[in-house]
């Protein structure tokens, strides 16, 4: 049995009932459409739940139109208007940044995500363990770590004389060369793939979490509102707060939750909301690319 | 590479960054529910 292909099948059918029964108040659309998953929901309990099953169970139901149509009998039609959307995935796309783009802050940022990560009920516990473990702090705080620890530094020294001959040091026309070094440095041909590994895992990991997050909450019966007759609801404003000012209260977090925000909200198409990222994300960026070229200049000039 | 530089960067281009992204976001919406 396909539990995702009859999952999916229910989905499709709650769904037009949903939009079928848009013409009914508020309170009994909500209540029709709990009185049919539920007994979709206690029929698929009771039997094997093989997809024929399912399928025979949804004909036996009848269209949705007509559901609604028996349902209305006596009911006055109504202008209000409703709106019916996927659920959200804020929470998934807000976790899946701050582990990523939230890592330009320092532990902070990646822990936030950890949180988001775990209060999640759309990923399972291996996923939720692999975006905890790859990697720890994320991309940029593998990054900022590594430059700040400093990695392996070594000092070489010229003495004239001496009759002993230091451990490691060598002797050359009465000169002794004797260098010492300290702190740890993997090799380049393994301090390069890993570190490519630790940057770029994070961010692949972040593309197939959010993948799976966004594919399961298609199966979730549609989230139903009254419709405002405006674009503007909190997930926007909260998106434009966020980026406009947030940035005063929570440096670089405040802005990666406004991103968070402007990508779970639906009223922005992908091309508005990715020249968003790409201005925002150009301000977030600048000041890592300054420290870490800081520190690379620092490092260079302090050796030897 | 002074520090200054990197204040610069962290107090202006990220902030600027993030107003020009809110502005962006804002204009592009108040456009759609005008159209519509």
């Amino acid at each position: 049995m396909d539990t995702t292909t009859v999952d999916a099948l229910v989905a499709d059918y709650l769904r037009r009932l949903d939009a079928a029964a848009s013409r009914l108040p508020a309170d009994r659309r909500a209540e029709l459409l709990a009185e049919i998953s539920e007994h979709i929901a206690a029929a698929r309990a009771s039997g094997s739940g093989a997809e024929a099953e399912v399928r025979t169970l949804l004909d036996r139901l009848g269209d949705p139109d007509e559901i609604v149509a028996a349902a209305s009998d006596g009911e006055p039609a109504q202008d209000v208007a409703f709106t019916s959307r996927a659920p959200s995935v804020a929470l998934e796309i807000a976790a899946v940044l701050f582990l990523t783009v939230g890592s330009l802050l320092l532990v902070v940022g990646w822990l936030v995500g950890v949180v988001l990560l775990w209060s999640s009920r759309r990923w399972t516990t291996a996923e939720k363990l692999l975006g905890t473990l790859v990697v720890p702090f994320g991309p940029f705080g593998v990054l900022i770590l590594g430059g700040l620890i400093g990695g392996q530094q070594c000092v070489t020294t010229t003495t004239s004389s001496g009759p002993a001959t230091p451990l490691g040091g060598t002797e050359e026309a009465g000169l002794q060369t004797t260098e010492v070094c300290s702190g740890f440095a993997l090799p380049p041909w393994l301090g390069i793939p890993v570190l490519l590994v630790a940057v770029v895992g994070p961010f692949v990991v972040a593309g197939l979490l959010v993948r799976r997050a966004r594919a399961r909450a298609a199966l979730e019966p549609p989230v139903v509102r009254r419709s405002t007759g405006s674009a503007w609801g909190g997930l926007e404003i909260a998106a434009v707060a966020l980026l406009g000012v947030g940035w005063l209260v929570l440096p670089i977090v405040g802005p990666v939750a406004g991103l968070a925000c402007a990508w779970a909200s639906a009223a922005w198409t992908s091309r508005e909301k990715w020249v968003a990222t790409a201005i925002a994300g150009g301000g977030l960026l600048l000041p890592v690319i300054v420290l870490v070229a800081g520190v690379a200049l620092a490092r260079g000039g302090g050796v030897g | 590479m002074s520090a200054g530089l990197l204040v610069l960067t962290l107090f202006v281009a990220q902030p600027l960054g993030a107003i020009g992204a809110a502005v962006y976001l804002a204009v592009r919406l108040n456009a759609r529910t005008a159209a519509d």
